[in-house]
């Protein structure tokens, strides 16, 4: 039964490290010895090449085609605007609308305070007052009454006002203590 | 009359040693490595270091599986840096033409030489270093496979597969 070398084993009992049976098969096979010498000739013809420097080596960048650098820096870009598009769309989704509150000026607080200084004495007395719906200080025929402390057990009216418009957004609002 | 300085005996030992491995280490460089210049310079390197440590070292030391080895550490820093350079800038066009052909190579066409030294370039480094040290430097199995820190079973394996790709650009040359 004929069996032909690998070319593996071609390539050993070329650098003298073939077995005796390759190399009695390489005797007897005309195919194997053919095939051996081409081993042989390519190896020395890729020796003669590598002996000596190729003929001319050129280094040169390839024409038309972009360099690493250029298509990294291209990358990168490409990478930051793609990244601000997210963000800004992001930051568009989420943004929550505050309306701003109005400021409070100062007749309203002043107003406030009014409310405030009447309604708090006469809980530690016991005294019941009810509060009329609170005109704007700023009104110019606001007129504050303190009526009669003397009077005690009645609803007695703090402070009244005239003209007092029925929008106040403060809201007027009563008040009983007993 | 004798000389006013006498060198010291390591200088003439390592003399004897560039005088024998220098032509061996400038080609073996000049295979791995891309540019002639940059082989020269990687050759000066080694032969530097065998000065420091010949001076330093005591025990017996094979010197020429040594200066392969650092030869080979030495190329294979060499194209590391080279990689980073080629990232980090263009390249430069030059031309290396040989002027010293030989007749062997000059049976050899250009075109043909080109294709050869294509295909070696793409072989990986190992097998690229195998090559040189098993075919062209005609080193043993064993010696290779102690320069490269490898088996002899891997070596024979990198062998293989160099001469098989080489083979197939020339096959596809024919």
């Amino acid at each position: 039964m004929k069996r032909c070398l690998r070319d593996r084993s071609l390539l050993l009992v070329h650098y003298g490290e073939g077995r005796a049976a390759h190399l009695a098969h390489l005797e007897t096979c005309s195919d194997c010895a053919t095939r051996y010498r081409q081993l042989a000739r390519d190896l020395e013809l890729i020796g003669h090449a590598l002996e000596r420097r190729p003929a001319a080596l050129t280094v040169r960048r390839r024409s038309g085609a972009p360099s690493r650098r250029r298509v990294a820096v291209a990358a990168v870009l490409a990478a930051g605007v793609v990244l601000a598009g997210v963000e800004v769309w992001l930051w568009r989704d989420t943004q929550v609308l505050v309306r701003e509150q109005p400021k409070p000026d100062e007749a309203s607080t002043l107003r406030f305070l009014a409310e405030v200084s009447a309604a708090l004495p006469s809980s530690s007395d016991g005294e019941t007052f009810v509060l009329s719906p609170a005109p704007r200080l700023t009104d110019p025929e606001m007129v504050l009454e303190e009526e009669g402390e003397d009077s005690l057990g009645e609803p007695v009216e703090a402070w009244t006002l005239d003209d007092a418009s029925e929008d106040d957004t403060w809201g007027g609002f009563e008040n009983e203590n007993t | 009359m004798g000389a006013l300085t006498t060198a010291p005996p390591w200088h003439a030992q390592c003399e004897v040693l560039y005088r024998e491995h220098s032509p061996r280490l400038l080609r073996l460089c000049r295979l791995l490595l891309r540019h002639p210049q940059e082989a020269e310079d990687v050759a000066h390197e080694v032969f530097l270091k065998l000065v420091q440590s010949y001076r330093v070292t005591d025990r017996a030391v094979a010197w020429g599986p040594w200066l392969t080895r650092v030869a080979i550490n030495a190329c294979r820093d060499r194209q590391r840096a080279a990689r980073w350079r080629l990232w980090h800038g263009a390249p430069e066009e030059v031309e290396l033409v040989d002027s010293n052909p030989t007749p062997e190579a000059d049976a050899l066409t250009g075109e043909t030489r080109e294709q050869i030294w294509g295909a070696f370039r793409q072989l990986s480094q190992r097998q690229r270093e195998v090559f040189v040290l098993r075919h062209l430097e005609e080193r043993s199995t064993q010696d290779v496979a102690e320069a490269l820190g490898l088996s002899t079973g891997s070596v024979k394996r990198h062998l293989f597969r160099a001469v098989q790709r080489l083979r197939k650009r020339l096959g596809e040359r024919s």
